[in-house]
Parts: structure tokens; sequence; C-alpha cells
């Protein structure tokens, strides 16, 4: 484990509580949310359904404002979207009017930078995720899993350090999400970023992560944080030893004690 | 053929879309003018209706070459079809900029929308006499007068088509720090395509509308100048070819737009069939 060597975290959330509604139709998301993220690691924010997980990702990626408490973001304060944070999903969101190359590449695009000096990349990226024979298809064209291996591609094309990911495999068929769980373990260890991943899927939850942060049902709380020691790269049969399914326990009952 | 691929042709065979291809649309359409020209035939020749009101289909026929070779019935038809592309054209930028400058804001929204809606329920007509009063007879008035009939349909569809877009394609957007405009033009804009151009097909039927009605009232020249004069001299039936004209350019506008459209937002026409399963 890395825990001694205390690098400044990427991302700090000091207090974050967010309240929607006024009035009688107040209504509290995301309770005094302490939360650090490493440099490197792969952080699951675990919670069941309406806790305030997406919340708290949105909040942590500039889409949303806290209503109390506050990021910082590489030690500034966080106070709209960044470059150097990617976010990703439980839909694919591909816009139907570009192909799967120009909606990898809308990132660059949008800001403002040469489309031809990232069309290696983007062609690259698309076939390390097997896609590559789809780069000039639309996404109606493609399965619902090939588009979620394409947002994949348009998170990671401008390289951010921070992968916000919403259970971007959410909408996915229990086998092709493990496929990508897979991908995505192996594209971040290759990338080197940060991620945070919001799942309700304890075992996904273990099975990816470096720490699991367990979240109370609404208002969402955090209950506690879970180290996950298991080398890298993990593979499937990883979830088969008794280690592994006593980590799996153990964050079922944080979940159940609440 | 295999078993599997038996069982598919099966399937196919059965679908209603499969079946529903093995005879054309144009069809039922062959088979509404035969029975619309039998009854405007029987009501006419049975003198039900008198023919001053209605001619007879054979006498229509008949004036039909009469009217097309006269003079000068090309340049007015142009003139009418120049009114109606310049009336739409200048109609459809000024409802879909507007649409445009009102989705992006709702304290606009909030204070023009409403008078906006109320100016429409005034029938557009009713301003050609005073149009006419202020510009005159000339074609001006009528691109004025076509322009004013189409523009709301093309506005009130861009105003809510810009409003469509998916929020994780909004908050994809913004997650990449896009701009206002950004996601206006990548985003919002093409997601309301297929909503504006129901408002483009509908405008331009109204655009047709307005410049004629305007010619009809009062015009030096284009098809509505030609059916005062024929309406003067009682000639019911050259009456009707002109009619008949109208119908024809009615036809060709929805048929360049429809075009326009499956060009322009093909991934509409093409996102409910898979082309990679389609039956070569
Ligand atoms: N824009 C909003 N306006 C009002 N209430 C909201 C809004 N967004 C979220 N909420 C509420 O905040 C609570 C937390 O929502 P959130 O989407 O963060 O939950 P979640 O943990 O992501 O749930 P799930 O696992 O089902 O996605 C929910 O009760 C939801 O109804
Ligand atoms: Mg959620």
């Amino acid at each position: 484990m890395t825990t001694t060597t205390q690098t400044a975290p990427l991302v700090r959330a000091t207090g974050v509580t967010k309240k929607f509604g006024s009035g009688d139709k107040e209504m509290v998301a995301l309770s005094g949310l302490n939360l650090e993220v490493r440099e490197g690691e792969f952080l699951s924010l675990l919670g069941p359904s309406g806790c305030g997980k997406s919340t708290a990702l949105n909040i942590m990626g500039g889409l949303l404002s806290a209503t109390e408490g506050s990021i910082t973001f590489g030690g500034k304060t966080l106070t709209e979207p960044s470059r150097q944070i990617g976010m990703m999903f439980q839909q694919a969101v591909m816009f139907p009017w570009r192909t799967t190359l120009d909606n990898v590449l809308l990132p660059v695009e949008i800001f403002g930078e040469s489309k031809k000096k990232y069309r290696a990349k983007a062609e690259e990226l698309l076939s390390m995720v097997g896609i590559s024979e789809f780069a000039g298809s639309y996404p109606w064209q493609l399965s619902g899993g090939m588009q979620q291996r394409a947002a994949l591609c348009r998170v990671l094309l401008h390289d951010p350090k921070l992968l916000l990911l919403d259970e971007p495999f959410g909408a996915l068929d229990e086998f092709t999400r493990e496929t990508m769980n897979q991908e995505l373990l192996r594209l971040q260890a290759h990338t080197k970023s940060t991620a945070v991943l919001v799942t309700h899927n304890i075992t996904e939850a273990v099975f990816m992560s470096d720490r699991v942060a367990v979240m109370s049902a609404r208002p969402g709380r955090l209950i506690g944080i879970l180290e996950i020691p298991f080398d890298r790269p993990r593979t499937p049969d990883l979830q088969t030893t008794s280690d592994f399914v006593a980590l799996v326990a153990e964050a079922r009952k944080m979940l159940e004690l609440q | 053929m295999t078993r599997t691929e038996q069982i598919a042709q099966l399937a196919i065979d059965a679908s209603p879309r499969a079946k529903r291809k093995k005879f054309s649309p144009y069809i039922l359409t062959a088979l509404i003018a035969p029975l619309i020209l039998a009854v405007w035939w029987f009501v006419t020749e049975t003198r039900i209706v008198p023919p001053i009101l209605l001619p007879t289909p054979a006498s229509v026929v008949q004036s039909f070459p009469r009217v097309v070779f006269a003079d000068g019935f090309g340049d007015q038809i142009i003139r009418t079809v120049t009114e109606i592309v310049g009336g739409f054209a200048l109609g459809a930028t000024i409802g879909f900029l507007l649409g445009m400058l009102l989705s992006s804001s709702s304290r606009l929204r909030a204070a023009y929308l409403p008078a906006l809606s109320a100016l429409e329920a005034i029938p557009t007509v009713i301003l050609a006499p005073i149009i006419i009063a202020w510009v005159g007879f000339g074609m001006e008035g009528k691109v004025m007068q076509a322009a004013l009939a189409c523009f709301y349909a093309v506005f009130i569809t861009t105003l809510s088509g810009l409003g469509l877009a998916e929020p994780n394609a909004v908050n994809l957007m913004r997650s990449l720090g896009a701009s206002r405009w950004q996601t206006m033009a990548k985003l919002r804009v093409p997601t309301a395509l297929p909503v504006i151009f129901g408002g483009l097909q509908l405008g331009a039927t109204t655009a047709i509308i307005g410049a004629i009605v305007s010619e009809f009232i009062g015009s030096v020249g284009g098809l509505g100048y030609l059916m005062i004069r024929y309406r003067g001299s009682f000639d019911t039936a050259a009456y009707w070819v002109i009619i008949f004209f109208f119908l024809v350019i009615g036809l060709v506008t929805y048929l360049l737009i429809w075009y326009a459209e499956k060009k322009i937002v093909f991934w509409r026409h093409t996102a409910i069939t898979r082309p990679d399963l389609e039956k070569p």
C-alpha cells in the first residue's frame, strides 16, 4: 500500500453539502462529504440508489456547485469544468450526426485545437478498444457496448488528469460490462490517470478500486473508506479468492449497518 | 439456403415492413386522383354545381393550352415563384435567428414570447392591404407578406427544437468547457433540425398562401394577378388552370424540402433501421 508516501491529493472535498430546492421542498442530497482523491488512484463511490453519488461526482466535475463546502482540484478551488477533468455518463452520449471518429475528436474541436494533430491518437485509441474498423461509422450503426468504447476513447483523447465515471457501463449487460471494466483498468494504467467511479455494484467496486468510499442512503454521507490492497493488473479470477470475497462482505456490512 | 438462412428469410417475409415494400404507396396516391375526378365530373356534368362556379374537368383541360401559351405566362409564374422563394428565405431566416435568440435567454422569452404568439393570432392576410398601401403593388410587398406568413412556424419550431438536447449531452458539452455558442452550433441546432424541418415544411405552405393572397388582393403581375383577370372575364376554366399551378408549386416545394431534410438530417432517416442489417 502507498499510504505511507503522502502526496497532496488531486481532489479534496471539504464539507460538501448539496441541497436541492428551497423552503418546504428543500432536499438534502449530499451531507458534509469529506473526501480526498489521491493522484493516480482508482477510487469508487459505492452507495444505494439516490444517495447522491452522481451529485457528488458532478460537483467534483464543476458541473454543479456545492451549497456548502468546497472542492479543490490540484490545490486550486474548483468553480467550473476543467479540461483536466474528463467525464463519462451512464449513456454513451454519441452525437448521431458525427461519425465515431468525429465523436471521439469532439473534445479537441471544442478546445479549438487542431483535429489533424489528434487524429492518429484517436485512431490508436479506437484500435486499442477494438473498434477501429468502425471509425467511419455512425453511432447508430454501433452496438451499445461499442458506443461506450468510443465514449471511453473520447474521454481519454486529451489525457485528462482525472476521470469522473458515472456508472459508465451501467446500461450494458453483465458480460460486456466486465470486459469494459477490464478495458478501463488497462487504459487507466496506460495513461496513468486518476479515476473516480460511481457504482452500486459492490463486486465491481472492490475489483476495480484501490479504495472504495461507501456512502449511506439519503441524505448521502460518507460511511467509511475501504482499502483494497490487491496487486495490479487484476484478472477476473481474483474475484474467487477468499481475500476478495472477505472484502466484498465487509463492504456489504458497511452498507447494511448504516 | 441453410436452415438459419431459411428462418431468417421467413422472419423477413413475415415482417410488416417487408410486406409493405411489395406495393408502392404511390398506388394509393394514384387511386385518389380518379376518385376526385369522378366526383368532380359527376357534380359538374349533372349541373349540381353550376359551371360558373366549377367548370367541368374537360373544359379545364381544354383551357390549359390557352392559359399556358398566353403571352407572358412564363414571366408571371417566375414572378410568383420568386416572391415565394424570397419571402420564404427571408421569413425562415428571421424565424430561425429569432428562435435562437429567444432560446438563449429565459428573460427574452418571458418578455417577447407571449407578444409574438399573440401577434401570430392575427391572420396575416388582413395585413395585405396595409402592406400594399405602404410599399405598393410591386414584388417587395409580396415578399414581405410571404415572409410574415411563414416566419412564425420556423420561429416556434426552432425555439422548441433547441430545447430538446438531452441533459446528458448538455452535461458532456459543459464538462468540456464548451461555450454557449459551441453548445448551440454543435449540439442544440443539430438536435433541433428534424423539428425545424417540420416548421420549414409548414412555413413553405404559408409562404405560398401569403404571396398568392397578396397578389390576389392587389398586384400588377404574378399568378394571383392572372386569376383576378380571369375572374373578371368569368373565365372559370382558366381560373382553375391557375389553381392547378398552385398545386404544382405546393408539390414541388414539399418535395424539395423533403429531399433536403433527407439529405441534411440523414441520421434520423437511417437511425430507425440499421443499414448493415438491411437486405440488399
Ligand atoms: N437537479 C435536481 N433537482 C432536484 N433534486 C435532485 C436533482 N438531482 C438530484 N436530485 C436528488 O438528489 C438525490 C441524489 O441524486 P443522485 O442522482 O446524486 O443519486 P445517485 O446516488 O447518483 O443515484 P443512482 O445510483 O440512482 O444514480 C436524489 O434523491 C435526487 O432525487
Ligand atoms: Mg446516479
